[in-house]
């Protein structure tokens, strides 16, 4: 049965690396509230939300070898997040082109049926996820780690493993993109429309 | 958190607001990845030579008797519990038999009666509650409250956030329903078409058919104005000391010795039906189609905080201010009071981006209901208002007090990354 854990991360990264029965459900349960925001904030509401998660933390397991300092577990499992979302990115887009032999209602994002919520919310959420489907998986993934989840910037270079300069030319790059797209949308005109922007 | 200051961070904080707002269906699928990745990670360990487990397990034990030892010394235990008086764990799948309920007791008091034939699991125990899911049949919940209370329940794709509270609740996946009376206290509810922070009280019941759309909610006892024993007519003020244009001007100074009770119009008004049943934006266009202010006039405390967020829902902040300032100013012992002042704060940051004004109906929210159903969202969406507002003074005060009550919040992120 598993046992408690409440230690510090360099004793769960241990108790990993030594096979310790309990330690993986702790490690679960310990970060997948951080690793589900932040794949939801890149990937949207997706239907298979429940595989990336386990594939994230299936990923972590098999390259913990690569975790130098324990104490930084948890950057280092955003970056195994981030990383797996962008396989997951990339891997739809070559699978995109398939689209083309189907049902367009098939195709559809996955969203949950709450009647009742924010109708204006709802619509700039799905305009936002459409537009950022159309960016680079690499730009879409800066944008919604700095602006949905939040990160700073020194954050999001983190967990994209690249560098602070890099990540302000990526974020440059997916902001011109995004605004650009979301001109057709008008349920992002209060937010687009007009406004001026200075802090990136 | 940082978001930018900025339209671009704005729309980023609106999105992710929209995505918290489907907890269940998000809670469900970390159940499903939860399971998934313990057989795969079962079935790794099976795989691996017997000579390597042995050396692996001595070497665990040895570990674990440390890492035991270490949580001892640094963290508050989680909550222990027993079924039907035996040691329970968590992540046990929990069947009761046809003929008599299951009992969970837990080591703070509370007892869970999980009825005969249902079909339950203890996802965790923390040091405040425990996160139950109910897969079939029903629970009788008999929560103990202490100012640290945190208890959740999944049933579907509804999600119970508990503080301390007497309810049963009853799920039936073959037919989609979900039934909640509370007969103590109060407990929120989101998920499905529940939609989010639809708080339940002391003598209603709230029935959701999610195969049909339908979701009512009734009085089960009598609607009487209770006598909340906190400060009423106390001016909000913002973190810099000033009073907010928002809050109790019109409501400061001596209350009102006794309620005014608004004249009823016939029960059979079409925006009171579709209260009834819960479909807010519906009940709200046909208030708004006979009259919103006569509909005001007319409404109960229950009615005037269904029919403001049916106006925010569809967008009309202006009507939600004028519903939920009516309701605060003729009903200033209502416990519908700090669930106002919290939709008035949500329609200051979501609708207005009014973030001053936010911060002050959230502290209006905490502080007539410290202990209520949303003191924790309120004090959460507090710390956001005030960092967006630009007081990023106040927003460290804030995150310290939220973390002090809630070191495991869904607000704990936001509120450390203040303080680092």
């Amino acid at each position: 049965m598993p046992l408690a854990f409440n230690g510090d991360e360099t004793a769960l990264v241990e108790a990993l690396r030594a096979h310790h029965p309990g330690a993986k459900a702790a490690f679960f349960q310990r970060y997948v509230k951080l690793v589900e925001r932040m794949t939801t904030h890149v990937l949207g509401f997706d239907a298979e939300l429940a595989d990336v998660l386990q594939e994230v933390f299936a990923a972590a397991l098999s390259s913990l070898h690569t975790l130098h300092d324990p104490a930084a577990l948890e950057p280092w499992l955003s970056t195994v997040a981030v990383l797996t979302a962008r396989k997951v990115l990339r891997g739809r887009s070559r699978r995109a082109w398939l689209r083309r032999f189907t049902d367009s209602a098939e195709d559809e994002r996955y969203e949950p049926a709450t009647a009742g919520v924010d109708v204006e919310a709802r619509r700039a959420l799905r305009a936002v996820y459409t537009v950022l489907a159309k960016l680079p998986a690499d730009e879409r993934i800066a944008f919604a780690l700095r602006f949905i989840d939040g990160m700073e910037l020194t954050e999001v270079a983190s967990a994209c493993s690249v560098s602070l300069a890099t990540i302000k030319r990526r974020l440059t790059r997916a902001e011109h993109r995004f605004l650009a797209n979301a001109r057709n949308y008008p349920e992002l005109a209060t937010w687009i429309g007009g406004s001026r922007w200075q802090d990136r | 958190m940082a978001r930018p200051l900025n339209p671009l961070g704005s729309l980023g904080a609106k999105v992710a607001s929209a995505l918290a707002d489907d907890a269940g269906e998000r809670e469900r699928a970390i159940e499903k990845a939860r399971r998934a990745f313990a057989i795969q990670s079962l079935q790794t360990q099976r795989a691996r030579p017997r000579r390597a487990a042995v050396f692996a397990l001595a070497a665990a034990a040895v570990l674990a008797l440390g890492v035991i030892s270490f949580s001892l010394l640094h963290r508050p235990a989680p909550l222990a519990f027993e079924v039907d008086g035996k040691a329970g764990f968590s992540q046990t799948w929990l069947a009761a038999p046809s003929a008599r309920p299951l009992v969970l007791s837990f080591s703070d008091g509370t007892v869970l009666d999980v009825a005969s034939s249902a079909r339950a699991r203890v996802l965790e125990t923390t040091a405040n509650g425990a996160n139950i899911s109910l897969e079939s049949g029903s629970i009788q919940a008999r929560v103990v409250h202490t100012s640290h209370s945190a208890w959740g329940l999944i049933a579907g794709p509804f999600a119970v956030r508990v503080t301390g509270t007497r309810f049963n609740v009853q799920w039936e996946p073959a037919a989609q329903k979900f039934v909640l009376a509370v007969s103590e206290g109060s407990v929120v509810v989101s998920g499905s078409i529940a939609g989010s922070e639809r708080p339940v009280r002391a003598g209603e019941r709230l029935v959701a058919s999610v195969a049909r759309g339908q979701l009512e909610l009734t009085n089960t006892a009598n609607e009487a104005a209770t006598n909340e024993g906190g400060p009423s007519g106390v001016a909000a003020v913002d973190s810099a000391g000033t009073e907010a244009a928002a809050p109790p001007t019109a409501e400061s100074a001596s209350a009102p010795s006794q309620e005014v009770t608004a004249p009823r119009e016939s029960s059979g008004a079409p925006w009171r039906e579709l209260v009834r049943k819960g479909d807010l934006r519906q009940a709200f266009a046909a208030a708004e189609s006979h009259g919103f202010q006569n509909a005001c006039d007319l409404a109960s405390a229950a009615e005037l905080l269904s029919l403001g967020d049916g106006a925010r829902l569809s967008g009309r902040s202006d009507r939600a201010i004028e519903a939920l300032l009516t309701l605060r100013k003729r009903y200033p012992h209502d416990s519908r009071r700090a669930p106002a002042a919290f939709a008035l704060g949500k329609v200051a940051f979501d609708q207005q981006h009014a973030y001053g004004q936010a911060a002050a109906w959230f502290a209006t929210c905490m502080r007539e209901q410290p202990n209520g159903p949303l003191a924790r969202e309120a004090g959460g969406r507090q710390i956001e208002a005030l960092r967006n507002a630009g007081d990023l003074a106040g927003a460290e005060q804030a995150a310290r007090a939220y973390l002090s009550r809630y070191p495991d919040g869904p607000h704990a992120d936001v509120a450390r990354s203040l303080l680092k």
